[in-house]
């Protein structure tokens, strides 16, 4: 991992995202939830189901659609992990992470039927650390097409 | 302005080679549709003339932008545009599409040294109708 703060408020920010990917690979929600303000935004870009009758989308407050979303995919694949490959920080409790995540599926998930495959995915993730160092806000950024190609789903969705 | 932003400002004007000039010829570039690593000067300039070429109303609005320390820009962008010419192997059938992305920029002497996009390969596909991703040149109107 390359950590690249270079002031206190990016250390601190720095290390809370730390914890919070470390928390992530001992797929222990409650300990990543813990890390976050209770109000803290979610927004999961590309986390679209497309429906019959409408179309669900992954953004809304981490206590929320983040705790489900994180509980359901550690859910259907129980072996989750991480590897953060950079981190980056500014002045402003802003933090980006590119971090690959994966594991072998054992349950469907959304669109993913249930195919017993593995997957490795490079993702990008932009914090917000408030002042009191807890994270406020998360967005994440990863192609479908390369999670869906891994495990042999040939359907755009 | 932060060289990412000259960088996303050229191509807001559709000027693929002043955006080039923001950047390293072997900077790295990636895409989630490339698969392997490319250049900034053979496989960006490439992606980049496709793109304000099938999309000629094409517009980048940049949502949230910060320069972090050792040099790395992060841009999250909303790119959209009406398509008018087969782009990377989708048929053109005149659809409007938006993507939300984010650009990670790493920079160096008033340079950009790399490039990493991420988006949702599957909402492109989608927006411009594709069904399927072994076959993405069977759309959903050829399917009806």
């Amino acid at each position: 991992m390359t950590a690249t703060a270079t002031t206190s408020r990016a250390d601190a920010a720095t290390a809370i995202v730390s914890a919070f990917f470390d928390a992530y690979r001992a797929r222990d929600v409650e300990a990543m939830i813990d890390l976050c303000t209770d109000n803290a935004d979610f927004d999961y870009i590309p986390f679209e189901v497309v429906g019959k009758q409408r179309t669900v989308r992954g953004k809304g407050k981490i206590r929320g659609v983040g705790k489900a979303i994180w509980a359901s995919l550690i859910d259907a694949f129980p072996d989750l992990t991480n590897e953060v490959g950079s981190m980056a920080a500014d002045d402003d409790g802003n933090v980006a992470v590119e971090v690959h995540i994966g594991g072998k599926q054992a349950k469907s998930f959304g669109a993913l039927p249930q195919t017993g495959d593995s997957y490795w995915l490079p993702h990008l993730f932009v914090f917000h650390v408030d002042d009191d160092c807890l994270i406020d806000a998360t967005r994440a950024y990863w192609d479908n097409a390369n999670w869906y190609g891994q495990m042999g789903w040939k359907e755009v969705g | 302005m932060t060289i990412a932003t000259e960088f996303i400002h050229a191509l807001n004007a559709h000027d693929v080679a002043s955006a080039m000039t923001c950047c390293d010829a072997d900077g790295e570039l990636l895409l989630p549709h490339l698969g392997e690593p490319g250049t900034l000067a053979i496989e960006g300039t490439e992606y980049f003339e496709a793109l304000v070429t099938a999309f000629p109303d094409l517009r980048i609005k940049t949502r949230h932008h910060c320069k972090m320390h050792d040099g790395v820009e992060v841009a999250e962008v909303n790119v959209s545009g009406t398509q008018a010419a087969d782009f990377i192997g989708i048929i053109n059938q005149e659809k409007f599409c938006d993507v939300d992305q984010a650009w990670r920029f790493t920079t160096g002497d008033g340079r950009i040294t790399g490039l990493h996009c991420f988006w949702d390969q599957t909402m492109l596909l989608r927006r411009l109708g594709v069904k399927r991703l072994d076959n993405i040149t069977i759309t959903q109107g050829a399917a009806l």
